[in-house]
Protein backbone atom coordinates (compact mmCIF):
# COMPACT_ATOMS: atom_id res chain seq x y z
CA UNK A 1 0.00 0.00 0.00
CA UNK A 2 0.99 3.70 -0.53
CA UNK A 3 1.85 5.56 2.56
CA UNK A 4 2.77 8.86 3.50
CA UNK A 5 4.27 10.11 7.00
CA UNK A 6 3.51 13.73 8.34
CA UNK A 7 6.28 15.23 10.41
CA UNK A 8 5.33 18.73 12.43
CA UNK A 9 8.78 19.70 12.84
CA UNK A 10 7.39 22.90 14.83
CA UNK A 11 7.55 20.66 18.09
CA UNK A 12 10.58 20.23 19.19
CA UNK A 13 10.64 16.85 19.86
CA UNK A 14 10.18 16.03 16.16
CA UNK A 15 13.22 14.17 15.76
CA UNK A 16 12.07 11.14 18.28
CA UNK A 17 8.44 11.05 16.74
CA UNK A 18 10.18 10.62 13.87
CA UNK A 19 12.14 7.97 15.02
CA UNK A 20 9.33 6.52 16.34
CA UNK A 21 7.39 6.25 13.21
CA UNK A 22 10.65 4.79 11.41
CA UNK A 23 10.93 1.98 14.03
CA UNK A 24 6.87 1.20 13.32
CA UNK A 25 7.38 0.88 9.39
CA UNK A 26 10.53 -1.32 10.15
CA UNK A 27 8.27 -3.52 12.62
CA UNK A 28 5.68 -3.89 9.48
CA UNK A 29 7.52 -4.36 6.68
CA UNK A 30 7.33 -1.26 5.75
CA UNK A 31 10.74 -0.17 5.03
CA UNK A 32 11.83 -2.59 2.25
CA UNK A 33 14.64 -2.78 4.95
CA UNK A 34 16.11 0.10 5.00
CA UNK A 35 15.18 4.09 5.42
CA UNK A 36 14.32 4.59 1.53
CA UNK A 37 11.14 2.34 1.47
CA UNK A 38 8.66 4.48 2.42
CA UNK A 39 7.01 6.46 -0.31
CA UNK A 40 7.60 10.08 1.46
CA UNK A 41 7.11 12.12 4.63
CA UNK A 42 5.43 15.62 4.30
CA UNK A 43 7.50 17.96 6.98
CA UNK A 44 6.21 20.98 8.28
CA UNK A 45 8.54 23.50 9.84
CA UNK A 46 8.35 27.24 10.49
CA UNK A 47 11.77 28.49 11.15
CA UNK A 48 14.16 28.61 7.64
CA UNK A 49 17.39 28.50 9.92
CA UNK A 50 16.06 25.66 11.23
CA UNK A 51 15.68 24.36 7.69
CA UNK A 52 19.11 22.82 7.88
CA UNK A 53 19.58 21.14 10.58
CA UNK A 54 15.79 19.47 10.33
CA UNK A 55 16.72 17.95 7.16
CA UNK A 56 20.55 16.70 8.58
CA UNK A 57 18.62 15.28 11.48
CA UNK A 58 15.06 13.42 10.11
CA UNK A 59 16.31 9.42 9.18
CA UNK A 60 14.07 9.28 5.96
CA UNK A 61 15.36 9.62 2.70
CA UNK A 62 12.56 11.16 0.51
CA UNK A 63 10.54 14.10 2.19
CA UNK A 64 8.98 17.48 1.19
CA UNK A 65 9.98 20.18 3.02
CA UNK A 66 6.59 22.48 3.68
CA UNK A 67 7.62 25.87 5.32
CA UNK A 68 4.48 27.53 7.71
CA UNK A 69 4.13 30.65 9.38
CA UNK A 70 3.68 29.13 12.69
CA UNK A 71 2.28 25.65 13.78
CA UNK A 72 -1.60 25.64 13.40
CA UNK A 73 -3.33 23.10 12.38
CA UNK A 74 -6.23 24.79 10.01
CA UNK A 75 -3.26 25.86 7.96
CA UNK A 76 -1.39 22.65 7.31
CA UNK A 77 -4.69 20.96 7.00
CA UNK A 78 -5.48 23.08 4.06
CA UNK A 79 -1.90 22.40 2.56
CA UNK A 80 -2.02 18.45 2.77
CA UNK A 81 -5.64 18.88 1.59
CA UNK A 82 -3.78 21.09 -1.87
CA UNK A 83 -0.81 18.33 -2.15
CA UNK A 84 -2.46 15.48 -1.83
CA UNK A 85 -6.05 15.50 -3.25
CA UNK A 86 -4.73 14.27 -6.64
CA UNK A 87 -3.28 11.76 -5.77
CA UNK A 88 -3.75 10.88 -2.26
CA UNK A 89 -1.90 7.64 -0.76
CA UNK A 90 -3.59 5.02 0.56
CA UNK A 91 -2.57 4.88 4.44
CA UNK A 92 -1.28 8.29 6.00
CA UNK A 93 0.65 8.03 8.98
CA UNK A 94 1.32 10.68 12.16
CA UNK A 95 3.26 11.06 14.59
CA UNK A 96 2.06 9.83 18.02
CA UNK A 97 1.89 13.59 19.86
CA UNK A 98 -1.13 16.35 19.76
CA UNK A 99 -0.53 17.37 16.56
CA UNK A 100 -0.29 13.88 15.23
CA UNK A 101 -3.79 13.10 16.86
CA UNK A 102 -5.14 16.20 15.82
CA UNK A 103 -4.18 16.50 12.39
CA UNK A 104 -4.93 12.17 11.19
CA UNK A 105 -8.59 12.83 12.49
CA UNK A 106 -9.61 16.05 10.41
CA UNK A 107 -7.62 15.16 7.23
CA UNK A 108 -9.15 11.55 7.20
CA UNK A 109 -12.74 13.83 7.79
CA UNK A 110 -11.71 15.98 4.56
CA UNK A 111 -10.37 12.78 2.38
CA UNK A 112 -13.66 10.92 3.61
CA UNK A 113 -11.24 8.22 4.73
CA UNK A 114 -10.99 6.52 8.52
CA UNK A 115 -9.22 7.39 10.98
CA UNK A 116 -7.77 5.86 14.21
CA UNK A 117 -5.89 8.05 17.23
CA UNK A 118 -2.67 6.43 19.12
CA UNK A 119 -2.47 2.90 17.30
CA UNK A 120 0.14 0.27 18.51
CA UNK A 121 0.07 -1.94 15.57
CA UNK A 122 -1.25 -2.94 12.02
CA UNK A 123 -2.24 -5.77 10.36
CA UNK A 124 -4.13 -6.98 6.87
CA UNK A 125 -7.12 -8.83 7.51
CA UNK A 126 -9.30 -9.97 4.43
CA UNK A 127 -8.01 -7.03 2.64
CA UNK A 128 -8.90 -4.63 5.61
CA UNK A 129 -6.37 -2.24 7.57
CA UNK A 130 -6.90 -3.66 11.08
CA UNK A 131 -5.28 -0.95 13.84
CA UNK A 132 -4.95 -1.73 17.08
CA UNK A 133 -5.03 0.26 20.17
CA UNK A 134 -5.49 0.70 24.38
CA UNK A 135 -9.05 1.54 24.95
CA UNK A 136 -10.93 1.43 28.95
CA UNK A 137 -8.05 3.78 30.26
CA UNK A 138 -5.49 1.31 28.53
CA UNK A 139 -7.47 -1.43 30.41
CA UNK A 140 -7.73 -3.70 27.18
CA UNK A 141 -6.87 -3.13 23.79
CA UNK A 142 -9.33 -2.90 21.05
CA UNK A 143 -8.75 -4.12 17.07
CA UNK A 144 -10.53 -1.85 14.39
CA UNK A 145 -11.37 -2.20 10.91
CA UNK A 146 -10.88 0.79 8.73
CA UNK A 147 -14.00 1.40 6.84
CA UNK A 148 -12.77 4.08 4.16
CA UNK A 149 -9.54 4.91 2.31
CA UNK A 150 -7.48 6.78 3.10
CA UNK A 151 -6.49 5.49 6.29
CA UNK A 152 -5.41 7.94 8.67
CA UNK A 153 -3.79 7.25 12.15
CA UNK A 154 -1.00 8.31 14.56
CA UNK A 155 1.01 6.11 16.79
CA UNK A 156 0.50 5.61 20.34
CA UNK A 157 2.61 8.14 22.60
CA UNK A 158 6.36 6.53 23.55
CA UNK A 159 6.46 3.80 21.16
CA UNK A 160 10.07 2.47 20.73
CA UNK A 161 12.66 4.44 18.13
CA UNK A 162 15.12 3.45 15.26
CA UNK A 163 17.79 6.02 15.06
CA UNK A 164 19.26 5.73 11.19
CA UNK A 165 21.57 8.25 10.13
CA UNK A 166 21.35 8.70 7.32
CA UNK A 167 24.02 10.59 4.98
CA UNK A 168 22.44 14.12 3.95
CA UNK A 169 23.58 13.63 0.38
CA UNK A 170 21.58 10.52 0.20
CA UNK A 171 18.45 12.62 0.93
CA UNK A 172 16.08 13.72 -1.44
CA UNK A 173 14.09 16.57 -0.64
CA UNK A 174 12.01 19.68 -1.87
CA UNK A 175 10.91 22.71 -1.11
CA UNK A 176 7.65 24.33 -0.85
CA UNK A 177 7.18 27.73 0.84
CA UNK A 178 3.60 28.13 2.53
CA UNK A 179 4.88 30.39 5.18
CA UNK A 180 2.87 33.41 3.44
CA UNK A 181 -0.31 31.08 3.76
CA UNK A 182 -3.06 32.16 4.85
CA UNK A 183 -6.60 30.97 5.08
CA UNK A 184 -9.80 32.67 6.00
CA UNK A 185 -10.44 30.66 9.62
CA UNK A 186 -7.71 32.12 10.83
CA UNK A 187 -8.78 31.85 14.78
CA UNK A 188 -5.63 32.68 16.60
CA UNK A 189 -3.41 35.22 17.81
CA UNK A 190 -0.63 34.35 19.62
CA UNK A 191 -0.36 35.94 23.02
CA UNK A 192 2.69 33.60 24.73
CA UNK A 193 5.23 31.86 22.25
CA UNK A 194 5.57 28.36 22.65
CA UNK A 195 8.32 26.84 25.09
CA UNK A 196 10.29 25.21 22.47
CA UNK A 197 12.35 22.40 24.94
CA UNK A 198 12.01 18.56 24.16
CA UNK A 199 10.49 17.30 27.64
CA UNK A 200 13.39 16.43 30.26
CA UNK A 201 11.35 13.38 31.21
CA UNK A 202 11.50 12.16 27.76
CA UNK A 203 15.49 12.06 27.48
CA UNK A 204 16.00 10.98 31.94
CA UNK A 205 17.32 7.39 32.26
CA UNK A 206 16.15 7.79 36.07
CA UNK A 207 12.87 8.98 36.91
CA UNK A 208 10.95 9.29 39.96
CA UNK A 209 7.33 9.12 40.10
CA UNK A 210 5.36 11.08 42.80
CA UNK A 211 1.43 9.67 43.44
CA UNK A 212 -1.56 11.14 44.82
CA UNK A 213 -0.52 9.80 48.01
CA UNK A 214 2.54 11.81 48.56
CA UNK A 215 -0.16 14.39 50.04
CA UNK A 216 0.74 18.31 49.10
CA UNK A 217 2.56 20.55 47.09
CA UNK A 218 5.50 21.36 50.11
CA UNK A 219 5.92 17.36 49.92
CA UNK A 220 5.75 17.57 45.82
CA UNK A 221 9.05 20.07 46.22
CA UNK A 222 10.86 18.27 48.87
CA UNK A 223 10.74 15.39 46.34
CA UNK A 224 11.93 17.55 43.71
CA UNK A 225 15.04 18.43 45.52
CA UNK A 226 15.25 15.10 46.49
CA UNK A 227 15.15 13.55 42.62
CA UNK A 228 17.67 16.33 41.59
CA UNK A 229 20.26 15.08 44.83
CA UNK A 230 19.50 11.52 43.21
CA UNK A 231 20.46 12.98 39.53
CA UNK A 232 16.47 12.01 38.62
CA UNK A 233 14.12 13.67 37.04
CA UNK A 234 10.81 13.85 38.91
CA UNK A 235 7.48 12.63 37.20
CA UNK A 236 4.03 12.80 39.22
CA UNK A 237 0.43 11.40 38.47
CA UNK A 238 -2.56 13.00 36.77
CA UNK A 239 -4.41 13.74 40.86
CA UNK A 240 -0.92 15.82 41.41
CA UNK A 241 -1.67 17.56 38.54
CA UNK A 242 -5.15 17.92 38.97
CA UNK A 243 -4.37 19.31 42.67
CA UNK A 244 -1.85 21.78 41.02
CA UNK A 245 0.85 20.69 43.47
CA UNK A 246 3.18 20.01 40.40
CA UNK A 247 3.19 21.95 36.47
CA UNK A 248 1.59 20.08 33.79
CA UNK A 249 4.98 18.94 31.95
CA UNK A 250 6.13 16.70 35.13
CA UNK A 251 2.87 14.72 34.38
CA UNK A 252 3.50 10.92 32.92
CA UNK A 253 0.78 8.81 31.49
CA UNK A 254 -1.34 8.53 28.77
CA UNK A 255 -1.96 12.02 28.76
CA UNK A 256 1.26 13.53 29.49
CA UNK A 257 4.79 11.82 28.93
CA UNK A 258 5.48 8.47 28.39
CA UNK A 259 9.03 7.73 29.37
CA UNK A 260 11.53 4.58 29.17
CA UNK A 261 14.35 5.20 31.93
CA UNK A 262 16.29 2.46 33.31
CA UNK A 263 14.78 3.01 36.72
CA UNK A 264 11.40 4.32 37.73
CA UNK A 265 10.44 4.46 41.12
CA UNK A 266 7.24 5.36 41.98
CA UNK A 267 6.49 6.62 45.49
CA UNK A 268 2.99 6.56 46.40
CA UNK A 269 1.44 6.04 43.41
CA UNK A 270 -1.83 3.68 43.00
CA UNK A 271 -0.69 2.43 39.21
CA UNK A 272 -4.16 2.99 36.89
CA UNK A 273 -3.77 2.14 33.57
CA UNK A 274 -3.62 5.65 32.31
CA UNK A 275 -0.58 6.45 34.75
CA UNK A 276 1.16 3.21 34.03
CA UNK A 277 0.75 3.84 30.19
CA UNK A 278 3.63 6.60 30.91
CA UNK A 279 5.87 4.09 32.54
CA UNK A 280 5.50 0.76 31.25
CA UNK A 281 8.59 0.59 28.70
CA UNK A 282 10.56 1.39 31.44
CA UNK A 283 13.29 -1.26 32.02
CA UNK A 284 13.09 -1.57 35.52
CA UNK A 285 9.93 -0.26 37.90
CA UNK A 286 10.55 0.32 41.62
CA UNK A 287 7.36 0.27 43.39
CA UNK A 288 6.95 1.98 47.02
CA UNK A 289 3.57 1.84 48.58
CA UNK A 290 2.16 1.41 51.85
CA UNK A 291 -0.82 -0.49 50.26
CA UNK A 292 -0.04 -3.94 49.48
CA UNK A 293 -3.50 -3.80 47.19
CA UNK A 294 -2.23 -1.33 44.95
CA UNK A 295 -2.54 -2.22 41.59
CA UNK A 296 1.29 -0.95 40.86
CA UNK A 297 2.82 -3.45 43.11
CA UNK A 298 2.01 -6.57 40.40
CA UNK A 299 3.02 -3.92 37.49
CA UNK A 300 6.59 -3.46 39.02
CA UNK A 301 9.72 -5.29 39.17
CA UNK A 302 10.95 -4.39 42.51
CA UNK A 303 8.66 -3.57 45.42
CA UNK A 304 8.31 -1.89 48.54
CA UNK A 305 5.56 -2.45 50.88
CA UNK A 306 6.02 0.45 53.49
CA UNK A 307 5.93 4.14 53.90
CA UNK A 308 7.63 5.83 51.08
CA UNK A 309 8.79 8.96 52.96
CA UNK A 310 11.12 6.59 55.10
CA UNK A 311 12.00 4.96 52.17
CA UNK A 312 12.98 7.89 50.42
CA UNK A 313 14.84 9.79 53.33
CA UNK A 314 16.99 6.56 53.60
CA UNK A 315 17.59 5.72 50.24
CA UNK A 316 18.82 10.01 49.64
CA UNK A 317 21.30 9.49 53.10
CA UNK A 318 22.75 6.38 51.58
CA UNK A 319 23.39 7.85 48.54
CA UNK A 320 24.71 11.24 50.25
CA UNK A 321 26.90 8.62 52.19
CA UNK A 322 28.44 7.29 49.17
CA UNK A 323 29.30 10.56 47.33
CA UNK A 324 31.19 11.76 50.80
CA UNK A 325 32.98 7.93 51.20
CA UNK B 1 -22.16 34.59 24.51
CA UNK B 2 -23.82 31.40 23.99
CA UNK B 3 -21.54 28.32 25.11
CA UNK B 4 -22.47 24.54 24.69
CA UNK B 5 -20.71 22.36 27.12
CA UNK B 6 -21.05 18.96 26.45
CA UNK B 7 -20.32 15.94 28.72
CA UNK B 8 -20.40 11.85 29.24
CA UNK B 9 -21.39 9.83 31.90
CA UNK B 10 -18.79 6.90 32.20
CA UNK B 11 -18.57 4.17 34.62
CA UNK B 12 -15.91 4.80 37.09
CA UNK B 13 -13.24 2.53 36.11
CA UNK B 14 -10.94 2.53 38.40
CA UNK B 15 -13.54 0.74 40.88
CA UNK B 16 -12.90 -2.35 38.35
CA UNK B 17 -10.73 -4.74 39.91
CA UNK B 18 -7.43 -6.67 37.16
CA UNK B 19 -10.11 -9.70 37.20
CA UNK B 20 -12.90 -7.87 35.62
CA UNK B 21 -10.79 -6.74 32.56
CA UNK B 22 -10.56 -10.79 32.08
CA UNK B 23 -12.60 -10.95 29.12
CA UNK B 24 -13.19 -13.32 26.51
CA UNK B 25 -13.26 -11.60 23.48
CA UNK B 26 -16.56 -10.31 24.08
CA UNK B 27 -17.99 -7.25 23.13
CA UNK B 28 -18.86 -4.47 24.66
CA UNK B 29 -17.74 -4.86 28.25
CA UNK B 30 -20.45 -4.79 31.12
CA UNK B 31 -20.38 -1.96 32.80
CA UNK B 32 -23.98 -0.91 33.52
CA UNK B 33 -23.24 -2.15 37.50
CA UNK B 34 -20.51 0.44 38.01
CA UNK B 35 -20.97 3.52 40.04
CA UNK B 36 -21.77 6.29 36.97
CA UNK B 37 -19.06 9.58 37.16
CA UNK B 38 -18.95 12.64 34.76
CA UNK B 39 -16.09 11.71 32.12
CA UNK B 40 -12.97 13.77 33.80
CA UNK B 41 -12.28 16.02 30.80
CA UNK B 42 -15.47 16.88 30.85
CA UNK B 43 -15.89 17.50 34.44
CA UNK B 44 -12.91 19.95 33.69
CA UNK B 45 -14.84 21.51 30.59
CA UNK B 46 -18.10 22.29 33.05
CA UNK B 47 -16.13 23.97 35.51
CA UNK B 48 -13.69 25.70 33.78
CA UNK B 49 -17.01 27.24 32.11
CA UNK B 50 -18.21 28.17 35.18
CA UNK B 51 -15.27 29.95 36.42
CA UNK B 52 -15.86 31.87 32.66
CA UNK B 53 -19.36 32.79 34.10
CA UNK B 54 -17.97 33.95 37.52
CA UNK B 55 -15.19 36.06 35.80
CA UNK B 56 -18.39 37.23 32.80
CA UNK B 57 -20.08 38.02 36.10
CA UNK B 58 -17.77 40.69 37.35
CA UNK B 59 -17.30 42.36 34.13
CA UNK B 60 -20.77 42.33 33.39
CA UNK B 61 -21.16 40.26 29.82
CA UNK B 62 -23.71 38.25 29.38
CA UNK B 63 -23.01 34.75 29.07
CA UNK B 64 -25.77 31.89 28.46
CA UNK B 65 -24.37 28.62 29.74
CA UNK B 66 -26.03 24.91 27.87
CA UNK B 67 -24.98 21.89 28.49
CA UNK B 68 -25.92 18.70 26.59
CA UNK B 69 -25.00 14.76 27.30
CA UNK B 70 -26.48 11.61 25.04
CA UNK B 71 -27.77 8.95 27.06
CA UNK B 72 -29.89 7.63 28.90
CA UNK B 73 -31.99 8.69 32.13
CA UNK B 74 -29.39 8.23 34.67
CA UNK B 75 -27.39 11.36 33.40
CA UNK B 76 -30.42 13.36 34.38
CA UNK B 77 -29.19 13.79 38.28
CA UNK B 78 -25.56 14.90 37.02
CA UNK B 79 -27.92 17.28 34.61
CA UNK B 80 -30.01 18.56 37.95
CA UNK B 81 -26.87 19.15 39.34
CA UNK B 82 -25.63 21.19 36.22
CA UNK B 83 -29.01 23.53 37.09
CA UNK B 84 -28.22 24.26 40.61
CA UNK B 85 -24.75 24.96 39.48
CA UNK B 86 -25.73 27.95 37.14
CA UNK B 87 -26.15 26.20 33.72
CA UNK B 88 -29.12 27.94 32.19
CA UNK B 89 -30.28 25.45 30.38
CA UNK B 90 -29.35 21.24 30.09
CA UNK B 91 -30.47 19.21 27.56
CA UNK B 92 -30.40 15.03 27.30
CA UNK B 93 -30.49 13.52 23.78
CA UNK B 94 -32.57 10.42 24.38
CA UNK B 95 -30.35 7.78 23.36
CA UNK B 96 -29.96 3.98 24.54
CA UNK B 97 -27.57 2.79 22.03
CA UNK B 98 -23.83 2.15 22.64
CA UNK B 99 -21.87 4.32 20.86
CA UNK B 100 -18.73 3.93 22.91
CA UNK B 101 -16.69 3.50 19.53
CA UNK B 102 -18.87 5.05 17.35
CA UNK B 103 -17.43 8.82 17.65
CA UNK B 104 -18.68 9.70 14.35
CA UNK B 105 -22.22 9.30 15.26
CA UNK B 106 -21.81 11.22 18.70
CA UNK B 107 -20.65 14.00 16.42
CA UNK B 108 -23.04 14.05 13.74
CA UNK B 109 -25.87 14.30 16.72
CA UNK B 110 -23.91 17.15 18.80
CA UNK B 111 -23.78 19.01 15.24
CA UNK B 112 -27.34 18.53 14.27
CA UNK B 113 -28.25 19.99 18.00
CA UNK B 114 -26.03 22.53 18.04
CA UNK B 115 -27.55 23.49 14.12
CA UNK B 116 -30.96 23.43 15.54
CA UNK B 117 -30.49 25.12 19.19
CA UNK B 118 -27.80 27.08 18.37
CA UNK B 119 -26.22 29.45 17.31
CA UNK B 120 -23.53 28.97 19.97
CA UNK B 121 -20.36 30.88 20.22
CA UNK B 122 -18.04 28.32 21.96
CA UNK B 123 -18.45 24.81 22.33
CA UNK B 124 -16.15 22.89 24.59
CA UNK B 125 -15.66 19.62 25.88
CA UNK B 126 -13.12 17.17 27.22
CA UNK B 127 -10.77 15.28 24.63
CA UNK B 128 -11.51 12.18 25.30
CA UNK B 129 -13.68 9.95 27.01
CA UNK B 130 -12.56 7.15 29.44
CA UNK B 131 -14.20 4.41 27.94
CA UNK B 132 -14.20 4.58 24.24
CA UNK B 133 -10.59 6.77 24.30
CA UNK B 134 -11.45 7.53 20.77
CA UNK B 135 -10.15 11.16 21.14
CA UNK B 136 -11.85 12.29 18.22
CA UNK B 137 -15.33 13.42 18.84
CA UNK B 138 -14.29 17.12 19.73
CA UNK B 139 -12.05 17.01 16.22
CA UNK B 140 -14.89 15.74 14.30
CA UNK B 141 -17.34 18.41 15.38
CA UNK B 142 -14.69 21.23 14.89
CA UNK B 143 -15.21 19.64 11.38
CA UNK B 144 -18.08 19.16 10.98
CA UNK B 145 -19.20 22.67 11.89
CA UNK B 146 -16.47 24.17 9.93
CA UNK B 147 -14.97 25.54 12.98
CA UNK B 148 -11.77 25.69 14.31
CA UNK B 149 -10.69 23.69 17.45
CA UNK B 150 -8.10 24.12 19.80
CA UNK B 151 -7.26 20.80 22.03
CA UNK B 152 -5.04 20.20 25.24
CA UNK B 153 -7.15 23.39 26.58
CA UNK B 154 -6.07 23.92 30.26
CA UNK B 155 -8.31 27.46 30.63
CA UNK B 156 -10.20 29.88 29.04
CA UNK B 157 -11.46 33.29 29.47
CA UNK B 158 -13.60 36.14 27.72
CA UNK B 159 -11.43 38.90 26.81
CA UNK B 160 -13.83 40.87 24.73
CA UNK B 161 -17.21 40.65 22.69
CA UNK B 162 -16.10 37.90 20.52
CA UNK B 163 -12.45 37.42 22.03
CA UNK B 164 -11.97 34.23 24.33
CA UNK B 165 -8.24 34.49 25.72
CA UNK B 166 -7.41 29.76 25.41
CA UNK B 167 -4.54 28.43 27.51
CA UNK B 168 -3.43 24.91 25.68
CA UNK B 169 -0.90 22.49 25.98
CA UNK B 170 0.59 21.38 22.49
CA UNK B 171 3.90 19.60 21.34
CA UNK B 172 5.63 23.06 21.75
CA UNK B 173 4.49 23.54 25.16
CA UNK B 174 2.08 26.01 26.70
CA UNK B 175 0.41 28.58 25.12
CA UNK B 176 -1.60 31.61 25.41
CA UNK B 177 -4.10 32.57 22.23
CA UNK B 178 -6.49 35.08 21.39
CA UNK B 179 -10.01 33.22 19.93
CA UNK B 180 -11.92 34.50 17.88
CA UNK B 181 -15.95 32.99 18.42
CA UNK B 182 -16.82 30.19 17.32
CA UNK B 183 -14.27 27.71 18.17
CA UNK B 184 -14.72 23.88 19.71
CA UNK B 185 -12.38 23.41 22.85
CA UNK B 186 -11.56 19.87 23.77
CA UNK B 187 -10.13 20.58 27.38
CA UNK B 188 -7.14 18.64 28.49
CA UNK B 189 -5.10 18.05 32.03
CA UNK B 190 -6.68 21.38 33.54
CA UNK B 191 -5.24 22.01 36.79
CA UNK B 192 -7.64 23.05 39.69
CA UNK B 193 -10.44 22.16 36.92
CA UNK B 194 -12.80 19.40 39.80
CA UNK B 195 -16.40 20.68 39.61
CA UNK B 196 -17.98 22.41 42.42
CA UNK B 197 -20.41 21.17 44.47
CA UNK B 198 -23.69 23.40 44.70
CA UNK B 199 -24.99 24.54 47.72
CA UNK B 200 -28.27 23.70 49.41
CA UNK B 201 -29.55 27.03 48.58
CA UNK B 202 -28.36 26.26 44.46
CA UNK B 203 -30.38 23.18 44.68
CA UNK B 204 -33.52 24.69 46.02
CA UNK B 205 -32.95 27.54 43.24
CA UNK B 206 -33.07 25.45 40.26
CA UNK B 207 -35.39 23.22 41.97
CA UNK B 208 -38.17 24.06 39.25
CA UNK B 209 -35.89 23.39 36.19
CA UNK B 210 -36.13 21.12 34.07
CA UNK B 211 -33.88 19.32 31.28
CA UNK B 212 -35.05 19.41 28.38
CA UNK B 213 -35.17 15.45 26.78
CA UNK B 214 -34.57 15.45 23.32
CA UNK B 215 -35.39 12.77 20.47
CA UNK B 216 -32.66 11.57 18.01
CA UNK B 217 -35.86 11.82 15.58
CA UNK B 218 -36.27 15.39 16.07
CA UNK B 219 -32.50 16.13 15.26
CA UNK B 220 -33.22 14.32 11.55
CA UNK B 221 -30.65 11.24 12.87
CA UNK B 222 -30.88 7.62 12.35
CA UNK B 223 -28.89 5.44 14.13
CA UNK B 224 -28.63 2.40 11.97
CA UNK B 225 -27.64 4.89 9.16
CA UNK B 226 -25.15 6.31 11.70
CA UNK B 227 -23.78 3.24 12.75
CA UNK B 228 -23.52 2.54 9.18
CA UNK B 229 -21.26 5.51 8.16
CA UNK B 230 -19.08 5.03 11.30
CA UNK B 231 -15.70 5.52 9.86
CA UNK B 232 -14.32 2.29 12.10
CA UNK B 233 -15.55 -1.03 13.63
CA UNK B 234 -14.45 -2.65 16.60
CA UNK B 235 -13.89 -5.83 15.54
CA UNK B 236 -12.25 -7.27 19.47
CA UNK B 237 -11.20 -6.39 22.66
CA UNK B 238 -8.37 -8.31 24.67
CA UNK B 239 -7.13 -7.82 27.70
CA UNK B 240 -3.63 -6.05 28.59
CA UNK B 241 -1.31 -7.89 30.88
CA UNK B 242 0.92 -5.16 33.14
CA UNK B 243 2.73 -7.99 35.19
CA UNK B 244 6.11 -7.88 36.02
CA UNK B 245 8.01 -10.17 38.19
CA UNK B 246 7.36 -8.33 41.62
CA UNK B 247 9.96 -9.14 43.50
CA UNK B 248 8.90 -8.13 47.39
CA UNK B 249 11.78 -6.64 49.97
CA UNK B 250 11.33 -8.06 53.02
CA UNK B 251 12.99 -6.13 56.08
CA UNK B 252 11.66 -5.62 59.76
CA UNK B 253 11.52 -1.49 58.82
CA UNK B 254 11.01 0.55 56.38
CA UNK B 255 14.70 2.12 56.54
CA UNK B 256 15.96 -1.73 56.29
CA UNK B 257 14.26 -2.49 53.04
CA UNK B 258 15.51 1.05 51.59
CA UNK B 259 19.12 0.17 52.56
CA UNK B 260 18.56 -3.36 50.89
CA UNK B 261 16.63 -1.71 48.06
CA UNK B 262 19.79 0.51 48.11
CA UNK B 263 22.43 -1.98 48.03
CA UNK B 264 21.03 -4.61 45.81
CA UNK B 265 19.70 -2.74 42.94
CA UNK B 266 20.68 1.24 43.23
CA UNK B 267 23.96 1.36 43.98
CA UNK B 268 26.32 -0.15 41.11
CA UNK B 269 23.63 1.35 39.06
CA UNK B 270 23.48 4.97 40.38
CA UNK B 271 27.79 4.38 40.51
CA UNK B 272 28.05 3.75 36.90
CA UNK B 273 26.13 6.49 35.62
Amino acid sequence: MKYKVIINACSPSYKARAEEILSFLQEHHLTSGNAAGYNEAIVFYAEEQKAEDIINRLPFKTFKMVRIKHYQPEIILTILQELEIGSPAQIYIFPGDSSGNELAVRFAWRLNGSSLVAVEKITIQDNALVGIKKVYSGNLRGAFIFNYKPYCFSLARGMSRFEADIPVEKKNYTFHDYSSKTISLQPHDYLESPKEEENKLEKSSFIIAAGRGTGNSMEISRLQNIARELGAELGVSRPVVMNAWAPLDQLLGASGAVVSPDICLTLAVSGSPPFYYGIEKSKTIIAVNHDEHAPILKAADIVIIDDYKKVIDTLIKLAADEKGA
Amino acid sequence: MRILVLFKIVPDLDLLQDKEWTIKNTLPVETAYVKKIINVYDESALELTLKMADHSINNEQQIELSALTIGEPHADLFLKKLLALGFNNTYRVQCSADLRFNPYAIAYIITAFASQYGPYDLIAMGMQSSDGDNAKTALLVAEMLTWPCITGVTGFELRDLDLVAVRNINDQGLVEQLVHEPAVLAVGNAPCSLLRVPTLRDIKSAADQETAIISLQSLGCDLKKLNRQNDTELESLNTVNNTRAGLVIEGTSAEEKARLLYEKHLKGWLSSR
